[in-house]
């Protein structure tokens, strides 16, 4: 059979999370086979799309370029975990009311990486907004919306 | 028809959509997301030459991998294509060697005829474990010389389908050829009216392959159950249409079959074809468990969708006036390895913003050794367009004229005819050109250097087709709406609003859901600008059966005759009888036989409506020393008959708009002389991201169409059209210098200003 | 009486008559007698007593997707045009 699998034991949306996987398995591919957790989405599975994107620690990563066996010991927060009992994440919610999505395959990796952004600077300008989501691609939007509820999520945001 | 009242309630608001919450959570399922139990991973070995002949395919190493399930090949395909027993009778010829190529194109047969066709596919415990047994299966075949371009196809030796000859209008041209179909239209004397132009401009332009680049790679899971039913889940179009094929493909009875839409992430016209479907089918067949199969980013590249790269040559002659004359279009699109390159539509859309009396319009839809082409939004006429749009701009400047008002003075209108013959309904060409003339975009002053500014109107005719909806009054008074049109950007909410506004209720009394093909009627693809249309007619026409049913309930508890009662803001009353009221909630909440209304429509293949068209603005800056082009601005306005959702209406416009900019400045496939695309990686393969683009402005016309209950028009691509001219007109407002090729790369453009500044010197030192 | 409109690949067995004018119900019966006046013209209509795979029918403005059921009234403008392939396969 194949090698042998690998215990891998994290924290995944601040659930203590334990298990198996082969050293060749993407992170990506543990959230979504293993854990099926399949909100994180793959789009090109090489770094270039940003649909995997979640938080590893306090960073941003692209998931398909994270082995499932380096997450050993850390904190991993996907889409999943964003919202809270209470309700949408303030990013979450102006996605909806800007339709900052269309298929919303993107979307995912768009509102982490957004909340990451907003988090470290709620009043981002448009040119910030654009440089920071560059690494994420959709080609629904063309954008315009996508930044319009950045911007609003960020109003909300300071606001409190 | 029952004309609605104009001040609409919901139709033009904005609404949260239904499928929102799900999407923003990570809770929908889309294709690649879906699971089930005994669940089996599936991977296709692809073809490694362009063109050549399979001699032996060799699986016995990879049977014996351990975990390997399954095993299949075209062979595997039942018998011949008559076992498909509902429609045996119509085959024919032509039919038959449309199931070869069908076939062909999901698992190769004799010939290899691109790089990447599907030639054996594998079922395993893990993707992993199928993969390294697809690198076990031994493919021995001859190499055959590849034809990679229209001009290669046309003059080639190499004949891809020996089978194949021209079509001409449905008739055969007898002779061996890759020239798959000749396409004409001809008005008036084209030849003859040349001749009196005070002016004529003729270019020949190229286009590069683009790809529609969905986000979502193409995902299927089939599991072919001991009793023949075949249950596929997969993210598609269109349902039936992916049912109807994989059921011919596969040569059983469309009843055996039943596909269950997932969510999609992206479309564009290239998740209408099948794929993965007939072929995890097989897999499930073979190995007697599910089989699930998803393409790798390279596979959705090489194997799927693109559009093609053209070759056309555009000629348009005008009097003093600048009243267009006469025109002529040279259109050659590769098709890839299958005939059907949107050529056709092309051939429609190329001359269709102008009232032009004397055209003539040649298309050539070419094989080539690349995969066989897919829709792209508005397929065909974003090239197309390309060509007559800039050769206008030219025309325009010869003559002095303003852009905008040579485009008006020449416009298309209710009553114009078309070079293809018929004449147009109400349209709205006139009003989007004015509204580009008007605006404050188009008449703000350019002060900096190296800015331009170039406008473009598109075209694209829409279709109608067949669409059913169901709607089930629930007791508290909401509705449940069952559709067949999967929704790729917001149609689900399009279509809840139109039978809200019918009924009286809000958007969110409305809960939609898009369901497989047994539980809903027929339902054509998720394109041609055709959901909010149609689907949208279907689900008013559900919604006035509802409201008739209740009218006649109300009207049996009132004990009075139906006709004598009215429906208006939510309450049923009697016309004679003021004491006589009910509320929808109310008369909602009464016993009796449930209330299920019904909606089904069949509207025309082509020209739904009359067509949407739509313009562009653009501002580039180019920077004269790398020749990289900025855009400034860019703003995008389009006729959408009756706006229903307007945010969503403007983000297919924002959408189309930065699709046709990607188109324009860097999208291409790059490809080696042997047929192999070198760039098949979103890092390589250059589509726009945040930081390349402006905001993109909207302005909605509305023209409503003519028979549309509200008047609707397809707004889903006619976007895409009008901005690779728009940037090729700016670009050469901001140089001098004009663009012919698709993608206005920096290379190509500083290249372009070098030769004209040599070209400068060079008269000067005259 | 209709207005055929002729497509130009097709004018070769017209004459090049870029209009013919008939009176006709249905499409079947404009075709056969479309074929009468203009011999050929059915077999490069038809096939099978269908309308041939890559050729749409167009009445007045929209193509449509039952042509031999339609009705045709006086007035009509019937246009024979290319099937728009390019996507669906
Ligand atoms: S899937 Fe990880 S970046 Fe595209
Ligand atoms: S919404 Fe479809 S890719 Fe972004």
């Amino acid at each position: 059979m194949t090698q042998s699998k690998t215990y891998v034991r994290c924290t995944i949306n601040g659930e203590d999370t334990e298990f198996l996987c082969e050293p060749r398995q993407s992170l990506l591919e543990c959230l979504r086979d293993v854990l099926r957790l399949t909100g994180t989405k793959e789009g090109c599975n090489d770094g270039n799309c940003g649909a995997c994107t979640i938080m590893l620690d306090d960073r941003i990563v692209t998931s398909c370029l994270v082995l499932g066996v380096e997450v050993n010991g850390k904190t991993i927060t996907t889409i999943e975990g964003m919202a809270s009992p209470e309700g949408l994440h303030p990013v979450q919610q102006a996605f909806l009311e800007e339709a900052a999505l269309q298929c919303g395959i993107c979307t995912p990796g768009f509102l982490i990486a957004s909340k990451a952004l907003l988090d470290t600077n709620p009043n981002p300008t448009e040119e910030e907004i654009r440089f920071w989501l560059a690494n994420n691609l959709c080609r629904c939007t063309g954008y315009d919306k996508i930044v319009r509820a950045v911007v609003k999520a960020g109003e909300k945001i300071r606001e409190g | 028809m029952a004309t609605v009242k104009k001040d609409y309630k919901v139709i033009g608001s904005r609404p949260v959509r239904h499928d929102g919450v799900d999407k923003v959570t990570g809770k929908a399922i889309y294709s690649a997301d879906f699971s089930i139990s005994d669940l089996l991973h599936g991977k296709v070995l692809r073809s490694p030459i362009a063109h050549g002949i399979i001699k032996k395919i060799d699986t016995s190493k990879a049977e014996k991998l351990p975990g390997v399930r399954a095993i299949v090949t075209s062979k595997d395909f039942i018998g011949s294509s008559d076992k498909n027993i509902e429609t045996a009778e119509d085959r024919n010829e032509g039919e038959t060697t449309r199931l070869k190529y069908l076939r062909d194109n999901v698992l190769a047969s004799d010939k290899l005829l691109y790089i990447g066709q599907p030639v054996a596919a594998v079922a395993a415990t893990s993707s992993h474990i199928a993969e390294e047994a697809i690198s076990l299966i031994e493919l021995e075949y001859e190499t055959l010389e590849p034809v990679l371009n229209t001009t290669q196809g046309l003059s080639s030796k190499s004949i891809i389908h020996q089978e194949l000859e021209t079509k001409e209008l449905g008739t055969k041209v007898p002779g061996k050829t890759n020239l798959a179909e000749h396409i004409q239209h001809k008005l008036g004397d084209p030849e003859e009216a040349f001749k009196h132009a005070e002016i004529i401009v003729e270019r020949e332009l190229t286009t590069e392959t683009v790809h529609q680049g969905y986000i979502e790679p193409h995902a299927a899971t089939a599991s072919w159950s001991k009793d023949g039913r075949i249950t596929v889940w997969c993210s598609t179009q269109g349902a039936f249409p992916a049912r109807d094929t994989t059921a011919d493909i596969l040569g059983v009875p469309i009843s055996q079959v039943k596909v269950v839409p997932l969510e999609i992430g992206g479309g564009f016209g290239g998740k209408i074809p099948v794929y993965l479907e007939p072929v995890a089918a097989l897999l499930s067949r073979a190995s007697g468990h599910p089989v699930k199969l998803v393409m790798s980013r390279k596979e959705v590249f090489e194997c799927t969708g693109p559009t093609p790269g053209t070759l056309m040559r555009v000629k348009i002659g005008a009097d003093k006036s600048g009243k267009f004359i006469a025109a002529q279009a040279h259109l050659e699109f590769e098709a890839g390895a299958f005939p059907g390159s949107p050529v056709a539509a092309g051939s429609y859309c190329v001359f269709a913003a102008y009232d032009i009396p004397n055209v003539l319009i040649d298309g050539y839809d070419v094989i080539v050794n690349k995969a066989k082409t897919a829709a792209y939004r508005a397929p065909g006429a974003t090239m197309a367009a390309f060509a007559t749009e800039t050769v206008i701009d030219e025309v325009a400047e010869k003559l002095q004229m303003d852009p905008a008002e040579i485009r008006l003075i020449n416009t298309a209108k209710k009553g114009t005819r078309r070079a293809d013959g018929p004449v147009y309904p109400t349209i709205g060409c006139e009003e989007v050109i004015k509204t580009i003339k008007d605006s404050e975009h188009y008449n703000s002053p350019i002060t900096e250097p190296h800015v331009g500014r170039g406008i473009a109107i598109g075209y694209w005719f829409n279709v109608g087709l067949e669409s059913a909806c169901t709607i089930s009054l629930s007791k508290n008074g909401t509705i449940n709406l069952v559709e067949g049109s999967t929704d790729i950007g917001g149609t689900r909410t399009s279509i809840a609003m139109q039978a809200a506004e019918v009924l009286g209720l809000l958007p969110e009394d409305v809960i939609p859901s898009v369901v497989d093909t047994d539980s809903i009627g027929f339902t054509s693809v998720t394109g041609g600008s055709r959901t909010t249309y149609a689907t949208g007619w279907a689900a008013y026409e559900a919604a006035i059966d509802v409201k008739n049913q209740m009218i006649s309930k109300v009207a049996g508890i009132w004990s009075i005759d139906a006709d004598n009662v009215e429906f208006e803001d939510g309450v049923f009353f009697s016309k004679q009888d003021t004491e006589l009221k009910m509320t929808f909630k109310e008369l909602a909440a009464k016993s009796g036989a449930p209330i299920v209304g019904r909606g089904s429509v069949s509207k025309g293949g082509m020209g739904a409506g009359g067509g949407s068209f739509a313009g562009a603005i653009c501002d580039v800056k180019i920077d004269p020393e790398t020749g990289k082009t900025t855009v400034l601005r860019f703003t995008c306005v389009q006729d959408a008959g009756k706006a229903i959702y307007p945010s969503f209406v403007e983000g297919q416009m924002q959408g189309g708009s930065v699709q046709g900019i990607g188109w324009a400045l860097n999208e291409e496939y790059f490809m080696t002389d042997d047929g192999r695309m070198t760039n098949s990686s979103l890092l390589d393969y250059r589509m726009p991201t945040s930081l390349d683009l402006p905001m993109i402005d909207t302005i909605i016309v509305e023209v409503p169409s003519d028979g549309h209950p509200y008047g609707v028009r397809g707004v889903g691509e006619a976007n895409i059209v009008s901005p690779p001219a728009a940037v090729a007109n700016a670009i050469y407002n901001a140089t001098g210098v004009r663009q012919s090729s698709l993608p206005m790369n920096p290379a190509s453009i500083t290249k372009g200003i070098q030769d004209h500044r040599s070209d400068i010197l060079n008269s000067m030192n005259c | 009486m209709l207005q055929v409109f002729i497509p130009s690949l097709m004018r070769k067995l017209t004459n090049d008559k870029h209009i013919v004018e008939i009176n006709a119900s249905s499409i079947t019966e404009l075709i056969n007698k479309l074929d009468k006046e203009y011999p050929g013209m059915k077999q490069q209509l038809t096939e099978g007593n269908l309308i041939k795979d890559g050729l749409s029918v167009v009445i007045n403005d929209e193509i449509s997707n039952n042509p031999l059921l339609e009705h045709l009234e006086d007035g009509f403008e019937i246009h024979f045009v290319p099937t728009i392939g390019g996507g669906t396969f």
